[in-house]
Formats: C-alpha cells, structure tokens, sequence
C-alpha cells in the first residue's frame, strides 16, 4: 500500500513540475496584461515540437551523448518559445491591450489556433503523434516494488531548478522586480517610472521559455507529442494558476501540484479514474474560480457590490 | 439638538460598524433621518460617508448594527439591493454609473423598470396593457426630464455617454427620481462642478424637495449644505461627530478639529 | 446599415415623402439590394477556393473603402431606415427564393439549412452575450443538449421530431440554468473560465457516459423530422416538378430562425431587454435600481441556451449523426466568433456573421486544413482591426414624436 502510494507521489512530483511551470507563465501573463493568454498550451506544444526538431538534429550531427542533447533541447526549445511568446506579444495582444475582455479573450483563443494548425500543417506528419526522444530509456532505481527512473528523477529536478530559477529571478534582478510589482500593482508599477512595453516583453520571454521548457519535459515523460495537447495542459496550466491566485508567482508553483495531486488521486481512487481526471481537475477549477477566486492561499477580498 | 421625531424617523441605523480588514470605516454609528426634510452629511475624505450609503443599499455587509427604514421598520441589512430599491430607497453614485450607451430616456426608464408589471412573458406576446405601460412609462420620463429643464430632454435620444459632465449628475438624479423612492441618497451632486453649475443644481435639489421627496446627501461643499439641508451630520473616522443646523454643526469644536486637524496635517 | 428590424410598431416618425420620392427610394433600394444579393449568390455559387478568396478579399476592399466615405454610409442608413417595410419584404423575399434558384445544386440547399440553424444558435449566444453581456465559452453545450435529447429521444422511444425539438432546447435551457448559478459569482475572466470548463466537462462527459450519449460511437440513424407518413427526407413533387428533399430542412430551419429572429427583436426592445442591457452597462447601478440581477442573469443563460438546443435538435435530425467532436471547444468558438464578428447585440449582424462563417469555410474546402489556420488568422486581424464586428450595435434609438419633445422643452423653458 505504502509503495503504491509512493509510487503515486512520485508521478504526481513529475506531472506537478511541468504544470507549475506552465502555471507561472499563465499567471505572470496575467498580471502584468490581465491576460488569460489561452495560446500558451500552444507554447507548451511548440516547445515538444522544437525539441523534436534537436534530438533529430542532434543525431544527425553525430552528437550522442543524452545529457548533451537534453541540454540542448531544453535550451534551444526555450529560446524558440521566448521569442514565439514575444511575437505574439508584439503583433496580437498589444494591438488589443486594454481592449473589453472578451475582445483580448478571442485574440489569444485565435492565437492559439493559428499556432496550433501551423504545427499540424507545416511540420513533418503534423497531423500525427511523434516519437520523442529518450536517453535514458529502461533505466531506473528500483526502491522494492517502487520504480523511479532516471527520467523521472532528471524532470523533478529540473523543474525544481526552474522554478528555484524563477525565484531567484523575480526577487533578486531589477527585471523581475519588475515584473512582479507590475502583476502586483500596475498603476503603482508605471507611476515608480516602470516601462510597462518592456516588463510586458520581458514577462512574456520568460513565461514562454518556461512553457517551453515545460514541453521538452512533457515530451520526456509521455516518450509521445501531438499538435493538440497544448489545450488540456493550458487548462490544467492556468486551473494551477487560478488555485495559486492568478497574478501570484509562488501561488501558481503551489497550484501546479495541487492539481497534479488531484489527477494522481482520481486515477488511483476512482474506477476508471483515468477517464475522468481531466473532468475533475475542470472541476476544480470551476469550484475555485467560484468560491475562492482570489485562491486557495489567500482569503478573499470583499468586492464592491 | 433638536428631538428626535419618532413618528417621522424614515432611516434609523444603530451601532452600525463597518471592518474593512482592519480599518474601520463606520465606526459604530447611530442616526435618525427625518422624513420630508433634506438632511445633509459632511465630513473629510475617508470619514466614510460613502461607504454608509454602500451599507444602506447593502452594496456591503455591515459588519455589526442595524439600519431600519420607513414605518414598517424594515431591516435593510437584511434585504437584497434591489428590494431595498423596491422598498423606496434610490441613490446617485459619487464615481458616475450612468448606462452610458443607452440613451437618456432609457436611463430613466431603468429608473423605473422594477415598477413595471411587463416580463418576460409579455416581451413576447406584447398584451395591450403592455404597450400602454409602455407609452405610460415613456410619458412619466419626459416629465421627469423636464424637471431639469431642457439640458436632459434636448438630448432624451442621444445615449448618455454623449452628456456633459454636469449634465451626466442631473441625469443621475433624474435616474433616482424615476424609480418614486421614499428617500433620495445623493453622494456629492455637485462634485467637480462650477460655482453656476452648483446654484443651477441646488435648485434642482430644492424642487425635487418640494415635489415631495426625502433627501439625504452627502457633500463637500458648504454653499450646497448651507443653502438647502435643515439637518446636517458631520462624520469623521466612521463616527457621528456632531448633528443639528448647519450653523451649529459648522462650529462645533470637534468638526472644526477634524476639518482643520486633517488640513494641518496634508500642508 | 443600420439593423433592419421585422416588427416596427414602435416607430411613430412620420412619413411626409410624396408618392413620387418614396417609388424613387424604392427603385434605388431595390436596384442596390438586388446587386447585394446577386454578388451575395454568384459569391455562393463559385466552387473553386481560389476564385472564393478572390471573391472575398473583393468585398472586403469595397467594405474598407465604404467604411472611408461617412457620406455613403450615411446615405444608406437613412434610405434603409426611411424604408423598413421594403427592405425587410425583399430580404424575406430572397431567402424564400434561394433554394429555388439553387434546385439542381442541393449541396448549396442544405448549406442555407446549415446556416439557419447556426443563426438560431448565435442569435441564442447573442442573447446572453449581446443583450445581457455575459460572456459564455461553453456555448457548445447547449447545442449538444439539445441534439442529444432529441436524437436519443427519437431513437430509443420513437419520440416525434416536433417533441423532441421543445424537449431539447429545454434541456438546453436546463443546462444554461445549471452553469448560471456558479455564473453569478464570477465576472469577466473568471466567468469565461468558469464557462469554458463547463465545455469541457460536458464534452468530455459526452465522450464517457455511453449510456446517455453512446461515448465516441455517437448516435446514429437518427430518423429525419416527420409529418404522418410524410417525411423529412422525401422530396415534394408539385406540377410534376421534383424539389430536393435539403429544400424541407431549408425551410424549417429559415421558419426556426425567423422565429428566433422575433423573439430576439421583441426581447430586446421590452423592459426585460432594457434591464438586460442595463445590466450589461453598470451591474451595481441596475442592481440600486430595483433590478433583480442574478435572477435576469439567470434567464438569459436559459433562454440564449434554449435556442442553443433548438439549434442542436434541428442539427441532429437534419444530419442523422450525433457525435462528441462536434460540440468541442472549437464549435463554442465558432458560434462566438459568429456572435462577435457579426456585431455584439446586433441582430442582423449576427445573422450575417452566422451566416458567412458556415458557408465561407464549406466554400473553402479545397483548402482542407489551412482553413482553420486561415480563421484562426482571420479572427486575430477581426480582433485587432474591426473588434466592435461588421455591424456594431448602434442601438436603435426609440424614436419619440419629437413634437412632444419639443413641447415640453418649450413648457419647460430655457434658463
Ligand atoms: N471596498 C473597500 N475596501 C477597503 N477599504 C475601503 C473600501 N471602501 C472604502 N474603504 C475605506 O473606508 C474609508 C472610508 O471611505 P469612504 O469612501 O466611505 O469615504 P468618504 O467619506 O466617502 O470619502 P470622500 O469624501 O473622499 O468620498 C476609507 O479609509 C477607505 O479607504
Ligand atoms: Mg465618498
């Protein structure tokens, strides 16, 4: 029993790594734009696809070495995703910046699309699932009847850095103070001299990369990547989020593992839980959104009327 | 002070209290607002005068205390916003909340919506006796407009994004009048306006007074209280400070120190 | 243009045209709405996609360069306005006419039955969205409670098509009631997080509870709608002429969504549709003025979900075939799309909107794939450049006598 259910903290562990990393792209974006930027899942996708592209490229160069490759992937994937995110940035939503919310709403659900399909048409058998790479492929440690493999191991620790990384970024650099004051506060933001064009960019480069980055990992543990998995993890993404309170850094970084607590325990709980886990992490976040809108870590601010 | 009046008492709150998180913006208040008078409330920014009309129209959750209203004793804390407007209470809002993209007359009519009997049901079917509810309605607004001359009637077609600023408070006024309260709660109507504008504005007060209407109003301006309100309270930190005529009120130690205590410390 | 309304008793401006000025109005209106329309059926007519596109970058250069002269545009909206009755008869005429025109091409019938039945289901979105200002990305639900309902209705106990149809759009009603409470505490974001998971469970319920919905098999054989022993898929032979059984469902559908058309017109200029708005306008300003709001919010949850299952019942039996990939995210987005593209709160717009974005993409499939990239596309430059949508809801003012008006300024008197 014991194993069974530290098998389960494991995987949630791993899955709760990549939606905290999703999450903190959602919730920066939404801070700083009051944006809920629904293409980020298209991000998230993008940056499996462009890791794809490396480990491909990297056979190709001869280049064998797995941690190498991994390396590579995670940072070329993330470069790609920054400047994606920066360019939607630039061309959609800055057009519509302060527009009604169901205005700025469409144009990311647009977005989204747009990147999506480009995916499905212009990469290689887009339409397609594709094989992802693997270094470590069947190799693991074994503690009795729990196996954690080297992949398992690698993506819980690298989340845990990027997301130490993000820490450190948003409290110790000029950028991320930044940033974090403008999510927190943007009128008090833009009146201490704050240039709202450039934390915006800047937010959107880093929320992107760890969206990216949080594709490679996905790619990682699942060994499969489709042009459509961007939507479930941006809902699970910014479920992690609205959880954390949108706008809340540390918050979405709780939220991403609650919500992968939440998938663990349906799978492992419930009768067929795998075929619901999606229906109650919606739920979740419909429950939140509703009852505890400024999330589960802070006690909600009474709202004029 | 005068005595209070228990028969004409319309709005009666007692030991209301109001946390926000720690700060306390109605600080155990208790007041009478006598029926058929214009009752005034001054007080410094923040004393919470706003927010007690946010109380009475239970915009807000009182933290503590009772408001009543009216013969009946009803307790408005109790009741949802929109029946407290049912039960004959309507108010003007300081920061403007006009239906910008409907028209003047629209706005009115809003004004008086809740009186009318036609739902969804005639919507669709379009009975007689809703048409000419209707064309009642419609008829009452014109005349509610021409209250305020011809600044808000000229423009009955025009959406009420396209009024002055001035006229956009008439327009909030009209709105309440509309909707044939008992007690008229107006936050600064003449905030931002000039001097002309002020003495055009407290004679529109004076005639909606004079048709009949209890008024209770929040302002800054003294010229305003000076001229129309037989009642004046004057808040500060969320507490009644002192009551009566304008002229006692005015002079009353404890105003003049949180007037002037408050101007000290801002120079 | 302004929006052309079908019931206009409301309007009391007097017409002082002589007989003359109002034949010469009539000629001109009939001449430039007779060009509309024949654009409008060659555009439909064409088959190649290349020619299409050519067609549509066409109309929308003679649309940028109307939009530049204030001068035309002025002058269409006052002879459209001056000329209700007229404008709407030709309308009405045309749609009647269209499957006629189209007989040996039963393809383009059924795509103007497709196209009603998406007007009934954005004209139902317009009105929790552009009447009442809530924004609902769960639209598909609705639509899959009404084809669910009816279709399953008709397939397992032989229920008729004129029962299920009321029966599936109040489910839908049902439905858009159940989200409307969780609703009402939320605004904004929240509300369309709140909406857009609402979707996603239900279409991920669709694919799971296969004992109401049959999962991923979806529901088949579903019967088409019947009258006696009449039915829907029979063509109607008169003076020895076959007419294409797609004209049946045209019909319906073009009787639906004129229906829906009504309701949509009397709701919005009741009190109810007023309230509605102001709630839309300034919530906590309707609510001071005796406005029930979240129990009007609720009803227009309902009655735009209602249309939904209308929309989704006529769906169901004019295609036989029911299946959770058409109530996906993607169909939510469509119908918003339609909604906003068309003009928020603006009928006719939203019928136009509905209109165009079911033929356009079925007039582009030799496209395949690229279509959804080029919507995608489409949908962003929408947003950027023309978000208020081809027909932005100039309300249409209530015109009083203005000699009443002026007599009370008079009474009044200037001081
Ligand atoms: N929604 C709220 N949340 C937290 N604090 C509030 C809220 N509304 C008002 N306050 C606080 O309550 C106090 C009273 O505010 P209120 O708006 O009632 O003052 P006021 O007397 O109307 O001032 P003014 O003359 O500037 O309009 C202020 O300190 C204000 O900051
Ligand atoms: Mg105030």
């Amino acid at each position: 029993m014991i194993e069974t259910w530290a098998q389960q903290l494991i995987n949630g562990l791993t899955i709760g790594g990549m939606y905290t990393l999703v999450a903190v792209g959602f919730t920066l974006f939404f801070g700083v734009l009051r944006l809920i930027n629904f293409a980020h899942g298209e991000v998230f996708m993008l940056g499996g696809f462009v890791g794809l592209v490396v480990a491909w490229s990297a056979e190709g160069l001869g280049i064998t070495n797995g941690i190498i490759i991994v390396l590579l992937m995670f940072l070329i994937a993330m470069g790609v995703c920054a400047i994606i995110g920066a360019v939607m940035e630039r061309f959609a939503y800055r057009p519509v910046r302060g527009m009604p919310v169901l205005i700025m709403l469409v144009t990311s659900l647009a977005v989204g699309i747009v990147v999506r399909e480009a995916v499905k048409e212009f990469f290689p058998e887009g339409a397609n699932p594709h094989a992802f790479f693997s270094p470590f492929k069947y190799e693991s440690i074994n503690f009795g009847s729990v196996i954690l493999d080297y992949t398992q191991l690698g993506l819980i620790i690298s989340s845990l850095l990027l997301v130490y990384g993000v820490h450190l970024l948003v409290t110790k650099t000029w950028v991320g103070r930044a940033m974090r004051a403008t999510s927190e506060d943007l009128d008090a933001a833009r009146m201490m001299g704050i240039e709202s064009d450039v934390v915006i960019r800047n937010t959107f480069f880093l929320g992107s990369a760890l969206g990216g980055a949080a594709g490679v990992m996905n790619g990682l543990y699942y060994l499969s990547i489709r042009f459509d998995m961007g939507w479930v993890m941006a809902i699970k993404g910014f479920t992690a989020a609205v959880i954390g309170g949108l706008g809340n850094v540390y918050g979405a970084m709780f939220g991403g593992y609650i919500v992968a607590a939440v998938e663990v325990l349906t799978v492992a709980l419930i009768p067929e839980g795998s075929r619901y886990k999606d229906v109650f992490v919606f739920l979740l976040l419909i429950l939140v959104l509703v009852f505890r809108p400024s999330g589960l870590l802070k006690t909600p601010a009474q709202k004029m009327g | 002070m005068e005595p209070a009046d228990l028969d004409n008492t319309i709005l009666k709150c007692q030991g209301l209290t109001k946390n926000f998180g720690g700060v306390l913006a109605i600080n155990n208040l208790d007041l009478e607002v006598q029926k058929g008078k214009i009752t005034a409330i001054i007080g410094p920014n923040g004393s919470g005068k706003t927010t007690f009309f946010n109380l009475v129209m239970h915009l807000y959750d009182a933290t503590s205390g009772q408001v009543v209203f009216g013969t009946e004793n009803t307790n408005l804390l109790e009741l949802p916003t929109h029946s407290i407007n049912r039960v004959g209470l309507a108010r003007t809002f300081q920061t403007l909340r006009l239906f910008l993209n409907l028209t003047v007359l629209e706005n009115v009519l809003i004004g008086m919506s809740s009186q009318l009997n036609s739902g969804f049901g005639a919507a669709l079917i379009k009975p007689k006796w809703a048409r000419e509810e209707d064309k009642l309605a419609e008829e009452k607004a014109l005349e509610i407009l021409s209250l305020f001359g011809s600044r808000l009637i000229s423009m009955c077609n025009e959406p009420a994004s396209s009024l002055s600023y001035a006229n956009r408070r008439r327009m909030e006024i009209a709105r309440c009048v509309a909707s044939q309260p008992k007690l008229i709660l107006l936050d600064e109507p003449v905030a931002g306006m000039n001097p002309t504008e002020t003495r055009e504005v407290i004679k529109d007060i004076q005639k909606i007074h004079e048709a009949g209407h209890t008024i209770l109003l929040i302002e800054h301006d003294m010229t305003l209280v000076e001229g129309v309100a037989e009642h004046v309270f004057a808040f500060d930190h969320g507490s009644k400070i002192a009551e009566g005529q304008f002229k006692e009120v005015s002079n009353h130690p404890a105003v003049v120190e949180a007037y002037l205590g408050k101007q000290a410390l801002k120079q | 243009m302004p929006e052309l309304d079908f019931i206009n008793d409301q309007i009391v401006r007097s017409d002082t045209r002589t007989l003359k000025e109002k034949a010469k109005d009539w000629i001109i209106l009939f001449c430039c709405q007779s060009l509309i329309f024949g654009v409008f059926l060659v555009g439909i007519a064409l088959e190649d996609a290349l020619l299409v596109t050519g067609f549509l970058l066409l109309i929308i250069l003679v649309a940028i360069i109307w939009n530049r002269r204030p001068d035309l545009n002025q002058w269409s909206q006052e002879l459209l306005r001056n000329n209700r009755h007229f404008a709407n008869t030709f309308l009405v005429l045309i749609l009647v006419l269209y499957p006629f025109i189209f007989m040996d091409n039963p393809y383009l019938i059924h795509l103007g039955a497709l196209a009603a039945i998406f007007a009934i289901m954005a004209l139902g979105l317009n009105i929790t969205l552009g009447f009442c200002g809530l924004l609902d990305v769960g639209f598909a639900v609705y639509f899959a409670a009404g084809a669910y309902t009816s279709s399953q209705l008709a397939v397992h106990f032989d229920v008729s098509f004129w029962i299920g149809l009321p029966l599936g759009g109040l489910m839908a009603a049902l439905f858009g009631f159940a989200i409307a409470w969780p609703a009402l505490r939320v605004h904004d974001h929240y509300l369309a997080l709140v909406t857009l998971g609402y979707g996603l469970i239900m279409n991920l319920l669709q694919r799971n509870f296969t004992f109401l919905t049959n999962g991923t098999d979806g529901v088949i054989n579903i019967p088409p709608p019947a009258i006696g022993e009449w039915d829907f898929i029979q063509p109607i032979t008169i003076g020895g002429i076959e007419f294409p059984f797609q004209m049946n469902f045209y019909f319906l559908g073009l009787i639906l969504a004129g229906l829906t058309v009504l309701i949509s017109v009397r709701l919005r200029d009741s009190n109810l549709g007023r309230q509605w708005e102001a709630i839309r306008e300034e919530e906590i300003a309707a609510k001071c003025f005796g406005i029930n709001v979240p129990f009007l919010k609720i009803i227009a949850f309902s009655t735009g979900a209602f249309f939904g299952g209308i929309g989704g019942a006529v769906f169901a039996h004019m295609i036989g075939f029911v299946h959770p990939d058409n109530f996906v995210l993607l169909t939510s987005i469509m119908i918003l799309a339609m909604v906003i593209i068309g003009g928020m709160g603006n009928i006719f717009g939203v019928v136009l909107g509905a209109v165009a974005l079911t033929l356009i993409p079925e007039r582009l499939r030799e496209f395949e794939d690229l279509r959804m990239l080029l919507f995608g596309g489409c949908l962003v430059l929408i947003m950027i450049y023309r978000p208020q949508g081809l027909f932005p809801s100039t309300r249409r003012r209530r015109e009083l006598k203005s000699d009443r008006v002026n007599e009370l300024i008079k009474k009044s008197g200037r001081k």
